[in-house]
């Protein structure tokens, strides 16, 4: 890192003349992206995304920073890498702890207002005595529908219908007459009402979707709701939520009960009612996993199995990886090169398509690998479907994934142990596997021992591989949240939060990831420590 | 050329001595190295030959393939373009348009960076070093819950660059190695001697000319390494895909062909394969070609997925 410390530093040099050229361009750019935020602001605002207002704020304060103050050297060079890395890397995981104190989950995305807003839109609906009217159904040269209703008493009323999510209309409806109706066929039903014709009950069909989402506010009888293509039912009009932001409670009309706000949701007679909102809920999160018997349980499986498949994953295909490499350590060994190119071969080749590949080996029924088991006499082996054999699966794929990059980083560290040393060993009398053991073993580890924190940091987050192979499974029987017995921390983590059929638990999940990262800056703190000391002990060797 | 000439010779006594050797003493020395290779090849090679015989067998499942096909064909391939269900081309396609262009700005944004922290003194230098590679102990992928809800928002005011777009994963892959990229250009940048920049600057070159004319194509061979690792690692990566992506059609290779293996019984075995070969070939090519370089780069710490 202090390479080149001692260099002069580059100041702006006096004979450097000022570039008109560069600074045109230089100012048309920083215009140009300026321009483009500020493009970008109205919507953001009028969509309330004050995260992504902030976002921008800060990228057009960056790059007017560095390319317009004049003593901004390094800065301009540093600008558009650092955007892309403190938006797309740091961020995330600013946002990612946020969200893990937070209740951030299906049925909780909106703010308050929001969820306020939409209650306060319900109408009432009554259960029993509904009315039920005759509908008839018009449409407009523009493809707007048009709603006739006709109750009981033969009372009529025309209007345009809305959607159940907008807000009721009180405006008063015009009669047909007003409008003026015309009935060409006789059957007392207008063909024509003003710009809107008659659609015929057989071709509403079409339409069928549609019309389920239309009401008709009638204003003093109440609201008429579609129940078929042809008939509909007056329902009570008016609201069935009042929010009184006083005491932060919504009253249901409907059921008569008076709902608080607790937690992110309103709850009436002791249920949450949907949908919720986003709120900061502290640590509940963190607390949930450590203690809830229904949460801890799977992660603590998960956790446990974690670390024993990124520690025997580094000793696995370590030991295969040097067992190649001291076997290849002989220099009158003939196609050495050879040997070489076709072991690193399951390296070379992407993970994701080894993988499905081997998921296809390791099928149990018609897999390869089994009738391969099946001509040595050995029965059928359940690789990806029992608790154990898809843990030796994981292993064993593993294995095939990784050891031709130990076997690459070993036979560079055992070219480096000094032959002297174990041509002295020999002298005094020390075997072969002595010789490796005291002195071959632990320069090697010196070597490699940052590689191999390393390759622990990576498979303790490997997500393809228990994603590819078992997709976590076989799954635990019983478990409240989805888990499965090769799950690792970062595939449970995905399931909880992103394709779990039980919706998405962001903030859950996010809690868990939050977790995994004070893991990681362990993993890594102790990389760092353990890896000096090892300098130190070995150093003058 | 001499040492081409010692390596024929030495070969030679090797050959001799193995000529002369008793079996036992031959085997003792030297037999059980090629025992112990030839385990490893087994071992490496089997799903490798079975990707191979598997794409030209004309059996579509795996129970009744054998390792060696009764008869060839090139069916699987063939079959594999004009799947509407499964559009492979197109994922192609995708893979290598997001990925080629993530991995060309990556290095070059980096390339930047390096340039900045390699030649200039400003306040915050190395504090900033150090944060680059403190941030970058931190894999990205993890940030996948808030870069889904970041791509959610912004798809709701700009749908073209929200959840979904290729737009965006190209620019979270661009922010995703710069740290530890920028570092490993920027030490090599240190060994450029700083008196070119100084020659170049009595003759009139600006900072930017410097970089563009004299640093970068001396940087050339690192920035190629560098830009191979990361391009094969972004054409590899499933998680941040799986989530950012959610039409079939604007689906990333890796995340594509797992269609064709949705249920392993009725999975087509035979256009996977081919699928796979057709995918891994030009990877495992560059691999195989600029092996040395690339192997020099990870392992002093580059991660391949």
């Amino acid at each position: 890192m202090t390479t080149g410390e001692g260099r002069e530093p580059t100041l702006p040099s006096p004979r450097q003349r000022l570039n008109l050229g560069g600074a045109l361009v230089r100012f048309g750019a920083v215009a140009l992206i300026d321009a483009l935020l500020a493009l970008a602001l109205p919507a953001l605002i009028s969509q309330r995304s004050w995260t992504l207002v902030a976002l921008v704020a800060l990228v057009a304060l960056m790059v007017n920073g560095a390319y317009l103050h004049p003593r901004a050297q390094a800065a301009r060079w540093l600008t558009p890498g650092l955007i892309f890395m403190l938006l797309f890397v740091v961020w995330p995981v600013v946002y990612t702890s946020y969200v893990s104190l937070t209740n951030y989950r299906t049925g909780n995305v909106q703010s308050k207002d929001q969820v306020i807003a939409q209650f306060e839109r319900q109408s009432l609906q009554s259960t029993e005595g509904a009315v039920a009217l005759a509908l008839e159904v018009y449409r407009d040269a523009g493809g707007n529908l048009a709603f006739l209703v006709t109750d009981p008493d033969g009372e009529v009323s025309f209007g345009v219908p809305r959607l159940r999510s907008e807000a009721p209309s009180t405006a008063p409806l015009q009669t047909p007459e007003e409008l003026g109706a015309t009935d060409t066929d006789g059957d007392g039903i207008p063909d024509q009402i003003g710009d809107f014709a008659r659609i015929p009950p057989l071709q509403r069909f079409g339409i069928a979707n549609q019309l389920e989402n239309l009401l008709l506010d009638i204003p003093g009888v109440g609201v008429a709701e579609v129940q078929t293509t042809s008939s509909a039912r007056l329902v009570a009009g008016g609201r069935r939520y009042t929010y009184d932001a006083e005491t932060d409670t919504l009253f249901d009309a409907q059921n008569n009960v008076t709902c608080p706000a607790a937690g992110g949701n309103f709850v009436c007679d002791g249920r949450p009612i949907d949908p919720g909102w986003v709120s900061f809920v502290g640590f509940d999160n963190y607390q949930n996993i450590f203690t809830n018997r229904e949460l801890q349980g799977p992660f603590f499986k998960v956790f446990v199995w974690n670390l024993v498949f990124a520690a025997l994953s580094v000793l696995l295909t370590f030991t295969v990886g040097l067992a190649l490499a001291n076997a290849f350590q002989d220099d009158r060994l003939r196609g050495k090169a050879m040997y070489r190119s076709l072991l690193i071969l399951p390296y070379a080749i992407p993970g994701f398509i080894s993988i499905i590949i081997w998921r296809g080996l390791l099928n149990d029924q018609i897999g390869p690998v089994n009738d391969l088991l099946n001509s040595f006499g050995i029965s059928n082996v359940p690789w990806l479907l029992n608790p154990f054999w898809a843990k030796v699966s994981l292993l064993l794929v593993n294995t095939w994934l990784g050891f031709p990059y130990m076997f690459l980083i070993c036979s560079g560290a055992l070219q480096a142990v000094p032959a002297e040393l174990k041509e002295a060993a020999r002298v005094d009398g020390a075997g072969a596997a002595r010789v490796f053991r005291t002195i071959t073993l632990p320069l090697l580890l010196v070597g490699t021992a940052p590689l191999l924190i390393g390759s622990f940091g990576f498979n303790f987050n490997n997500f393809v591989l228990p994603f590819l192979l078992t997709n976590g499974g076989p799954p635990v029987p019983g478990a409240a949240v989805p888990v499965g017995e090769t799950d690792l921390l970062i595939t449970f983590t995905f399931d909880l939060a992103i394709s779990s059929g039980r919706g998405n638990q962001f903030a859950l999940g996010s809690a868990v990831v939050i977790i995994i990262f004070f893991m990681v800056a362990a993993i890594s703190a102790f990389s760092f420590r353990y890896t000096r000391r090892l300098e130190e002990v070995y150093g003058n060797v | 050329m001499s040492s081409r000439a010692e390596a024929l010779t030495t070969s030679r006594t090797a050959e001799a001595v193995a000529n002369r050797m008793p079996f036992a003493r031959w085997f003792r020395e030297l037999g059980w190295r090629h025992l112990v290779g030839l385990v490893g090849l087994l071992f490496a090679l089997y799903p490798v030959v079975w990707i191979v015989s598997a794409a030209f067998n004309s059996v579509q499942s795996l129970v009744s393939a054998r390792l060696i096909p009764r008869s060839l064909t090139t069916e699987n391939f063939t079959s594999l373009f004009g799947s509407a269900t499964t559009p492979f081309a197109r994922w192609i396609g995708n893979s290598y348009k997001v990925a080629l262009t993530a991995a060309v700005l990556n290095v070059l944004l980096a390339a930047l960076a390096a340039y900045a922290f390699s030649r200039m003194r400003f306040r915050g230098r190395r504090m900033g070093l150090l944060a680059l590679l403190l941030v970058q102990v931190f894999p990205q992928f993890l940030g996948f819950i808030a870069l889904f809800l970041l791509a959610q928002q912004i798809g709701e005011v700009f749908p073209q660059a929200g959840l979904g777009t290729h737009l965006f994963l190209i620019m979270v892959y661009l922010g995703g190695a710069i740290g530890f990229n920028a570092f490993l250009i920027k030490g090599f940048m240190d060994t450029i001697p700083a008196s070119l920049d100084e020659s170049a600057r009595v003759d009139g070159a600006g900072p930017f000319q410097i970089f563009w004319s004299v640093v970068f194509p001396l940087a050339r061979p690192v920035l190629a390494v560098i830009f191979i690792i990361t391009f094969t690692n972004l054409f590899a990566e499933y998680i941040l895909a799986s989530t950012l992506i959610t039409s079939t059609s604007n689906y990333t290779m890796p995340v594509g062909l797992q269609l064709f293996v949705a249920s392993d019984y009725s999975a087509k075995w035979g256009n996977l394969a081919a699928a796979a070969l057709i995918g891994a070939a030009p990877i495992v090519a560059t691999f195989l070609i600029a092996q040395k370089h690339i192997i020099g780069g990870l392992t002093t710490g580059a991660v391949k997925g």
